[in-house]
């Protein structure tokens, strides 16, 4: 019969050791993978370079391109710049004219005017003067039956009818325009 | 106590995976950075040039002469003149009694801002030429709106006809809106015009426009008695 006095000294001894092996082995293991991640590293950060380096040559080519353009692109930056001003003015000038229009459609020949504003809000002070009775009358029925495509009158006040010193009757209306607003 | 001694190793690696590799990877990350940023600034480049490429460069040059000519970028003055006095001879209309009120003849108002100028005239002739006048008035360079009219019947001294001649006092508001200064950035995109922009601009070709007369005056010395010889 034999009897073994160091079995468990030797287990210990083999685990120890063991222990050791494994952890060389993940060193080495580690030591080679960080390796191979620094040589990948590096080699993307070489071709991320090079491929900067590419791109700043043609950000610099295409920029000298656009310098070419200047002229066309100086052109087309001003067309912008008074575009929307200009698109403003095209619609406050239609609807002045609309209400210049109306305004001459409802003066009947012979008749005087003093004046009137023609504004955006269609609000029209017109003071004048006409020769008789059935000018007066013609100027109000056109006033009420006026209506042109765009403006038709909301609102007629007659402020004030007198006659002048050669016979002619003076008047001053109050005339609202509406649909100028569109 | 194996488990403990492996963390440990696992541990050592990290950090020296880390000493060794934080200046690569911040180095790298720096890389990626400037190359994503370049792409977007070439991507946003080519763009900007192949916009200007198929702008047509004879057509946004007639648009800008007669952008100038219809809304000028400085106070139309000599031109506002000069359209008037032709529109009116081309109406047999007398024209005058000009009011204008030009105000500051330098630049003060800011850049790109709309200003007007407010000037008054006289014009007498038939009633059919007044109305003609007057609705031709807003499509002549430079833009222009009328404010304010007044009409007079006048009568004809010496004429056997029988047409009714009227004076208008007509009060109108020119526009002009100064020019940008600047491009901007070459990296600054360029607008492309819509085709209701485009509509709008291709009304710009509906305006009258009349040449520019200044007069002219005789300055310096010069010859009484040269007669072209």
């Amino acid at each position: 019969m034999e009897v073994n006095l160091f079995a468990k000294k030797i287990k210990k001894i083999r685990e120890r050791q063991r222990i050791k092996k494994l952890a060389l082995r993940i060193l080495l293991v580690s030591m080679l993978i960080l390796a191979l991640l620094m040589i990948f590293l590096s080699a993307l950060a070489l071709r991320i370079a090079s491929s900067n380096k590419n791109s700043e040559q043609k950000i610099s080519l295409t920029k000298s391109k656009i310098t070419q353009f200047q002229d066309v692109e100086s052109k087309q930056v001003y067309l912008v710049s008074k575009l929307g001003s200009f698109a403003n003015l095209l619609k406050l000038q239609e609807r002045h004219q609309a209400v210049a229009e109306a305004i001459f459609n409802m003066i009947p020949d012979g008749t005087s005017l003093q004046g009137f504003e023609v504004n955006e809000k269609g609000t029209i002070d017109l003071v004048g003067n006409v020769p008789d009775w059935s000018k007066l009358f013609e100027l109000f029925k056109r006033i009420r039956e006026q209506t042109t495509v765009q403006l038709k009158v909301a609102q007629a006040k007659v402020n004030r009818i007198s006659f002048g010193k050669t016979g002619e009757i003076n008047f001053d209306i109050n005339i609202v325009l509406s649909g100028t607003n569109q | 106590m194996k488990n403990k001694k492996l963390a440990m190793m696992i541990g050592a690696t990290l950090v020296l995976g880390i000493i060794v590799f934080g200046p690569t990877l911040s180095n790298l990350q720096k890389r990626i950075r400037v190359s994503k940023q370049q792409g977007i600034e070439l991507n946003n480049l080519e763009k900007k040039l192949q916009i200007l490429e198929g702008i047509d460069k004879n057509l946004t040059t007639d648009r800008v002469k007669k952008m100038e000519a219809v809304f000028p970028s400085d106070k139309p003055i000599i031109q506002l003149l000069s359209s008037l006095t032709q529109l009116a001879a081309k109406h047999d209309l007398t024209f005058g009694g000009v009011s204008l009120s030009p105000g500051s003849l330098t630049d003060e108002k800011k850049e790109d801002s709309l200003a007007d100028l407010t000037f008054g005239f006289e014009v007498s002739g038939e009633l059919k030429s007044i109305l003609k006048f007057l609705q031709e008035l807003e499509r002549v360079a430079p833009l222009m709106k009328i404010d304010k009219v007044g009409l007079t019947i006048t009568t004809k001294p010496l004429s056997g006809d029988n047409n009714t001649m009227i004076a208008a006092k007509i009060n109108v508001s020119a526009f002009y809106q100064p020019a940008p200064k600047s491009l901007g950035s070459i990296g600054q995109p360029v607008k492309l015009l819509s085709r209701s922009e485009e509509a709008i601009l291709s009304q710009l070709f509906n305006f009258t426009q009349f040449e520019a007369v200044l007069p002219v005056a005789q300055t310096g010395k010069t010859n009484l008695f040269d007669f072209g010889q």
